[in-house]
């Protein structure tokens, strides 16, 4: 057998707002022992619909075979997979800095400049930031302040996801 | 309560009080499988409610059509834990096709429209509603309470499409271009009542056709195509075209693990193709990679392949039949009857081979068969000559024993007229036999066929085969050796009659007791204890490794053997068929309509 390659999908799906959706979808994840590496909802552009992002890794008859169980929910509308080279895939993180002494304030402020993050909150005492980009910026960001020992808390808001150019993703 | 309240002097509703939910629930899959139609069951809120959940789990991995819907306490005291709460929403949420919590009495209407809709279209399945105890007692304030509309934007199950169309010219391509095909009709042949449509597509291709657990009756067994079960406890020589075809058609079956044995051998691994049609695209490909996928309803698919065959066949006036294969599927058949076995076992009792030999001498084709779960399944399953479609019901995905009692009391009210015959084993009749008040208070007659092996066979049976005779919890017999219960006296506990019976020459007598008593009737037969239902595969293994008895072990080889492989022995195995005789099997169905 040869060994299928992994990798990451998001996964975007238009349900209805009603309760207990999210769970249905989530625990149709871990029934069938998909891996979920983030998921965010929120209210969509349409009336009583609702928007729900999952990041996800797999090989890619696994991913179908999620794309399928997952429109087998009746409360799912639609569903689409979507790739880093055909969409807009992004994360906003808040983080809160430590600052223990004048170097390591100057150095986190550089930082924070050359990963275009924006201060939302300071005092002598500590930096609270907000950053947007693909996770795998935010990834190095944090990186960097660990190594330094900076790192306090950080929220991450998990992927958004659109496609690119005129089309959409949903009903029309 | 309420709402049995409101029932009660209804005309219109037949309300069969159970003994126990899960009875209840696997009465109504019973029901749903002999009619066709969909199941219903209602339970009270908590215990009443998570009691039916075995029946949800079965009924969802079966695709059987049933609206369940229990009490809840008052919206109010929901998530407070009141008496008798119990969250089913999130309990049923794994094992139903949907499920609902009803908080206000205007959704009623809609609610149970939708859940009969989604339950019954579609790959059917088991829809769940909650409905608490303040919406049963509320008014409803609407001037029309059930909506003329149903309005599910993420519900739209394909049944047919065009793209069908053309896969049915690529798969049409294919099986004209096979040598060794071979169809596998699953429980989607049943649901989508496509029987008369398999029937013409099989009689035109003369293609062999081997069944799934659920997919057997859809085609009778008498019928010369039929090779009869495959998978784990199938006929050799049904698991021997499966396992030589070229080309599998998979109509309505998905491929479970007790079908397919061993993946890496299964056909579509190397040379062979596989052609699946499912009305759920999840099916496919899931378990075994897929060649052809068709989504689509079967009887709607079997219509679209009979349509484009009868029209090549006008265009090119050439019969599109592989002969030789269809010629020596038919002497395999015939040379592996089942044998009338008048010996007892080793221990004197009667083997449970000579009881299915009986019950196919007595069995009518209207009669319905149900099965318990275990070795007396795959006895019937492998043995009894089924030969109307719904006129067999067993619990197969999620293999549940104490369904088949239940189950048989739902398909005796469905089908009166119909004698209906519980198969099962000591162990599990004993599940729910608490069911046996019901049959006499509402004066149900089955005909009880009890294979006591004083085992849990099956499990007793793997013992045996793979784990050294080690008998861990699977012997019901007393320290001392007795045996209890003593099913003929349960009988008469009940009030009915009942009969034991040791020797083989008594079964015939028994089931013809049996059949002709008014009343239900129970026939214990004392099974040599350490029967095992054979040929199995061993876990794991390929369709074509059986674990069978010594003077069986020779048959099937025989016919690798003979399997023509090469050009030159295809040609010798070649019949003509008359134009005349292939022409009128093919329009037969339209000269009589």
């Amino acid at each position: 057998m040869v060994m299928e390659s992994v990798s990451e999908y998001v996964i975007v799906l238009l349900v209805e707002d009603h309760p207990g959706v999210t769970m249905k979808i989530a625990g149709m994840f871990a029934r069938r022992g998909h891996n979920m590496k983030s998921f965010t909802g929120a209210q969509s552009e349409q009336k009583g619909l609702s928007k729900i992002v999952i990041k996800t890794e797999g090989t890619k008859e696994q991913v179908e075979q999620i794309q399928k169980q997952m429109n087998k929910l009746i409360e799912v509308v639609k569903v689409q997979v979507l790739q880093p080279d055909n969409s807009v895939i992004r994360e906003l993180a808040l983080i809160k800095l430590l600052i223990k002494d004048d170097l390591t304030h100057q150095k986190i402020l550089s930082m924070i400049e050359i990963y275009h993050g924006k201060v939302l909150d300071a005092n002598l005492k500590q930096v609270t930031l907000e950053i947007v980009g693909n996770s795998e910026k935010i990834d190095a960001f944090l990186d960097i302040m660990r190594n330094m020992n900076v790192l306090r808390e950080v929220s991450r808001s998990g992927n958004v996801a659109l496609l690119r150019g005129t089309e959409s993703v949903f009903l029309h | 309560m309420p709402f049995y309240d409101e029932i009660y002097e209804d005309p219109d509703i037949r309300s069969i009080l159970m003994r126990h939910e899960q009875a209840a629930g696997h009465a109504a899959e019973g029901f749903a499988v002999a009619s066709g139609k969909l199941g219903v069951v209602m339970t009270t809120s908590g215990p009443g409610a998570t009691n039916i959940i075995t029946a949800l789990a079965n009924a969802f991995y079966d695709s059987t059509p049933l609206l369940a819907f229990s009490g809840q306490v008052p919206t109010k005291l929901i998530g407070n834990d009141a008496f008798q709460e119990a969250d089913l929403i999130g309990s049923t949420m794994a094992i139903t096709k949907h499920n609902y919590l009803a908080k206000n009495v205007n959704d009623v209407g809609r609610i149970f429209k939708e859940a009969i809709h989604i339950a019954t279209t579609g790959r059917p399945g088991p829809v769940f509603i909650d409905l608490p105890k303040d919406v049963q007692l509320a008014e409803c304030s609407l001037k029309s309470p059930i909506p003329s509309k149903i309005n599910l934007v993420g519900y739209n199950p394909v049944s047919f499409s065009n793209a069908v169309k053309r896969q049915v010219k690529i798969a049409l391509n294919i099986i004209s271009e096979a040598q060794y095909p071979v169809i596998i009709a699953g429980g989607g042949v049943l649901l989508a009542n496509a029987f008369q449509e398999l029937k013409q597509f099989v009689d035109t291709l003369r293609i062999p056709v081997v069944y799934t657990l659920k997919g057997k009756g859809v085609l009778s067994d008498d019928h010369q195509n039929v090779l009869g079960l495959i998978g784990m406890h199938g006929r050799k020589r049904a698991n021997f075209a499966v396992s030589e075809a070229d080309v599998v058609i998979a109509i309505g079956c998905r491929f479970s693990d007790r079908i397919t044995g061993d993946l890496q051998k299964f056909p579509g691994q190397q040379n062979s193709k596989i052609i699946h049609i499912d009305i759920d695209a999840a099916e496919i490909g899931k378990n075994v990679p897929v060649d052809l996928p068709i989504v689509s309803d079967a009887k709607l698919a079997l219509e679209e392949f009979n349509r484009q065959i009868q029209k090549k066949i006008k265009e090119t006036q050439e019969f599109p039949m592989n002969s030789w294969w269809y010629k020596f599927i038919k002497e395999l058949k015939e040379s592996s009857g089942i044998p009338n076995v008048t010996t007892s076992g080793k221990t004197g009792k009667i083997l449970p081979e000579k009881i299915m030999y009986e019950l196919n001498e007595i069995l009518e084709p209207d009669d319905i068969v149900v099965s318990e779960v275990g070795q007396n399944q795959m006895y019937c399953g492998h043995y009894l000559n089924i030969r109307k479609p719904r006129t067999w019901i067993t619990s197969g995905g999620l293999g549940t024993m104490g369904f088949g009692f239940p189950a048989s009391i739902g398909a005796k009210v469905a089908k009166p007229e119909s004698e209906v015959w519980l198969v099962a084993g000591d162990g599990s009749f004993q599940m729910n036999l608490a069911e046996l008040a019901t049959l006499k208070q509402h004066n149900i007659k089955i005909n009880i066929i009890i294979l006591n092996n004083q085992y849990l066979g099956m499990v007793r049976q793997w013992q045996e085969l793979f784990n050294e005779k080690r008998y861990a919890g699977t012997c019901l017999q007393c320290k001392n050796g007795e045996y209890w219960p003593d099913f003929v006296k349960l009988a008469t506990a009940y009030g009915f009659k009942g009969l034991r019976i040791n020797k083989p020459s008594e079964v015939s007598m028994a089931l013809k007791t049996c059949r002709s008593s008014k009343e239900s009737f129970i026939v214990e037969m004392m099974i040599e204890p350490e029967s095992n239902a054979l040929p199995m595969l061993p876990p794991g293994g390929a369709l074509n490794t059986f674990i069978s008895r010594k003077r069986e072990k020779k048959s099937i080889y025989d016919w690798y053997r003979r399997l023509p492989r090469s050009e030159s022995e295809i040609a010798d195995y070649k019949v003509e068929i008359s134009k005349e005789d292939a022409f009128s099997v093919y329009f037969e169905k339209e000269v009589t309509t």
